[in-house]
């Protein structure tokens, strides 16, 4: 009876211990961002850069898990990258705080931090992103920013950028994009 | 930098504990191995399926209704598929490495008695997938049982746990289902 009776408290103690944690689930959000968006540059540093201004207080899943909301555990960028060029493009994706529009890739990198890629994309070929993989290639420290700003006010802004290699220009179509963050609550 | 045991030495830990409980003065304490498979079933993860999992136990009768049982397990999340636009996109799920012990009140097929047990258990749980950086925490788990005693030590287990895993003011929290056979080794049938 003893026994039963240290049995039946360690079971109580467990499940007290875990209560709080007992009505936390993860949810995902998602954002849409332009059909399309088109990005170009050359080497003597003319840039036509994407935009995709995010506020995800649009997002019905967001609005519900906000209030609870403890951390983003997952951040990806899907759609397909179209490269409409002869040579080798480097695609990569640079977030900023709040809403903003800058209209060059100078100023987006120097005020922003980058939060995926870059990766290689052949002459004339589409690149469907795959959700594992884009996972993988978001950078730590974009991440931590879009985290901030979905505990914040749920806005921030993504551009898309080209890396310039060599003396070569670059031209690419990203379409169908979409942030996906996966968001833990405690609720 | 702190470097997560590997399987090898999960199995390692669990063999000792093995030769242990046979070397142990109590000679008459019944030792058994145990292998399980079944459904690894995620609760309120969105982005994590239901799997499959399997893996070893060693259930030791410490005493005459009490069992002390190390376990060693992997579960495979299974794929979340999601539309976005046009597209169907899937992303895998977590494959969940876990090491640990739970109590249970009952013999759980090395002994004769009500074949119901109820256990907890306390364990570290490893998450890793592609794109996630991998995190090892500490879970707890309870749960009930039924053994059904074979002739020649062999005895049949079916089992349904409920585990919880904080990870950082939530948690990730699932339902295991399994079905498990065991083969008492010590003292020998």
């Amino acid at each position: 009876m003893r026994r039963a009776s240290l049995v039946l408290s360690c079971s109580l103690l467990v499940l007290a211990t875990g209560g709080c944690y007992l009505s936390s689930s993860t949810v995902i959000a998602q954002f849409q961002g332009p059909v399309a968006m088109n990005v170009a540059g050359t080497p003597a540093g003319s840039t036509v850069i994407g935009v995709a201004q995010v506020d995800l207080n649009l997002n019905d899943v967001y609005r519900n898990a906000k209030g609870g909301l403890q951390r983003v555990a997952d951040v990806a960028l899907l759609g397909s990258i179209k490269n409409n060029g002869l040579t080798v493009v480097r695609p990569e994706f640079y977030v900023t705080a709040n809403t903003t529009a800058f209209t060059n890739a100078t100023e987006v990198r120097s005020n922003g931090v980058q939060l995926w890629g870059p990766i290689n994309v052949e002459p004339s070929s589409l690149v469907q992103l795959d959700w594992n993989k884009s996972a993988a290639l978001v950078v730590k420290r974009g991440r931590d920013l879009v985290g901030r700003e979905a505990a914040g006010d749920g806005r921030f802004t993504i551009y898309a950028l080209g890396v310039v290699t060599g003396m070569t220009s670059y031209d690419f179509t990203v379409q169908n994009f979409h942030c996906i963050l996966v968001l833990e609550t405690d609720s | 930098m702190r470097v997560p045991p590997t399987g090898r030495e999960h199995l390692t830990t669990l063999c000792v504990w093995m030769l242990l409980a046979c070397a142990s003065p109590v000679h008459a304490v019944p030792v058994a191995l145990a292998i399980f498979g079944g459904e690894n079933v995620p609760l309120q993860q969105q982005d994590n399926d239901p799997g499959p999992q399997f893996g070893v136990r060693v259930p030791v009768l410490a005493l005459p209704k009490l069992t002390l049982e190390p376990y060693f397990s992997i579960a495979e999340g299974g794929r979340h598929e999601e539309t976005f636009g046009p597209t169907t996109y899937d992303r895998i799920g977590f494959n969940v490495l876990s090491y640990g012990a739970i109590v249970a009140y009952g013999h759980m097929g090395l002994g004769s008695g009500f074949p119901v047990f109820p256990f907890v258990g306390l364990g570290a749980y490893r998450l890793s997938r592609e794109g996630t950086t991998p995190r090892t925490e500490l879970g707890c788990s309870a749960g009930v049982g039924y053994a059904y005693a074979l002739p020649v030590g062999f005895a049949l287990q079916v089992r349904s746990e409920y585990v919880v895993v904080p990870t950082h003011g939530t948690s990730r929290r699932a339902l295991n289902l399994n079905l498990g056979v065991q083969f008492r080794f010590h003292p020998v049938p």
